[in-house]
């Protein structure tokens, strides 16, 4: 298989990697928000990967696969519920409901993800010195 | 030389030992004309090994490999001409 | 002393691999600069589909022009920069600038390598 294609896969690794870290940035700078256009509080995002087989169909079984993002969801389990009667978002019974946002767990996906992205680079690196050593042969 | 598990030395046939037929020529070809022959084909070889690397059917080090292998001969075969030259200079400079 | 006599059919197309990539180097750096402008809509270089037309000795797409009526088609190298309509993406590009560079530096050094041939054979 060709290294160019390799290198292909290492860049959509970087492009799904990349909209984690987003998702996750957007998570941690709404943990506080009780209000949004649709009603209700900030519900926590979460990013679905897929592997993408890649265009050229030789043969399904030998070309490795590219990953993409297929779907970010929105969960609204765990929002928690406080009574503060004084806060402008309370409902009648006086419960303002908090995003489901955990601060700690985002920060450990960030952290992840962001491992995940310096691998893909790594491996692109990788890929790159060894096409340009195949180049060396010529001198 | 090559020393295998048991540490048994073998003989493997290295390229050095054995060179690449040029003798099976056919008689009405001479030896240079089949080396002359060999390099051609190895160059069409190559230039399709980089047609398909440009295109990305094939390796990168597949394409150069190739390159370097007719780039050796095709200096091999200078060599051999040169030498074919000069050993007929010699021959046309001997009085008779 | 005509191109022909001296440089064969691979080493014109390694030429013209050059300039595409140049051209795609443009591109790319084009695609980076514009990342955050808004409405912007990444181009890219179609070097397979290019290629695959030269190699089989159809440059660009030839308009019919057997009948009168046919307009006259502009020759050039038609489909090379094609629009992707959507907004580039970073990483996606900085791959291909690395790409592009590595193409580059292929068809350099195998050019390089047809020319030294071409030198052993003049006898230097």
């Amino acid at each position: 298989m060709n290294i160019i294609n390799t290198m292909e896969l290492s860049a959509s690794g970087l492009t799904a990697q990349r909209q984690r870290l987003n998702v996750i940035a957007e998570n941690l700078a709404n943990a506080q928000v009780t209000r949004t256009p649709r009603g209700g509080p900030y519900l926590r995002k979460n990013v679905i990967l897929e592997t993408r087989p890649q265009e050229d169909f030789g043969s399904l079984m030998e070309t490795p696969s590219k990953v993409a993002v297929s779907d970010i969801t929105e969960t609204s389990e765990g929002l928690t519920q406080e009574y503060n009667p004084s806060h402008p978002d309370a409902n009648e019974a006086g419960m303002v409901t908090w995003p489901n946002v955990n601060p700690v767990t985002e920060m450990v996906s960030l952290v992840l993800a962001s491992r995940a992205f310096d691998a893909n680079v790594a491996a692109f690196r990788a890929g790159k010195t060894m096409a340009l050593k195949a180049l060396d042969i010529l001198r | 030389m090559q020393v295998d598990a048991t540490g048994k030395m073998g003989l493997l046939p290295s390229p050095l030992a054995s060179p690449p037929s040029t003798t099976s020529a056919s008689p009405g070809k001479s030896t240079f004309q089949q080396m002359l022959a060999d390099v051609n084909s190895q160059q069409r070889q190559a230039d399709v090994q980089v047609q398909r690397s440009l295109l990305g059917d094939a390796d990168i080090h597949e394409a150069t490999m190739a390159l370097e292998k007719v780039d050796l001969s095709l200096r091999l075969l200078v060599q051999v001409r040169n030498k074919l030259v000069s050993a007929y200079e010699e021959l046309s400079r001997m009085s008779m | 002393m005509p191109d022909d006599l001296l440089f064969d059919g691979t080493s014109r197309l390694l030429e013209k691999t050059l300039s595409w990539r140049s051209q795609g180097q443009a591109i790319i750096s084009g695609n980076l600069a514009n990342l955050d402008t808004p409405n912007f809509t990444g181009k890219e270089v179609n070097f397979k589909g290019v290629l695959k037309d030269h190699l089989l000795g159809r440059p660009g797409i030839k308009l019919a022009v057997s009948d009168p009526h046919h307009i006259k088609g502009s020759p050039g190298e038609s489909g090379l920069v094609r629009d992707t309509q959507e907004a580039p993406d970073l990483d996606q590009e900085m791959v291909n600038l690395s790409l592009n560079q590595l193409g580059y530096q292929t068809s350099v050094s195998m050019l390089t390598k047809k020319l030294e041939q071409l030198k052993t054979v003049l006898g230097q």
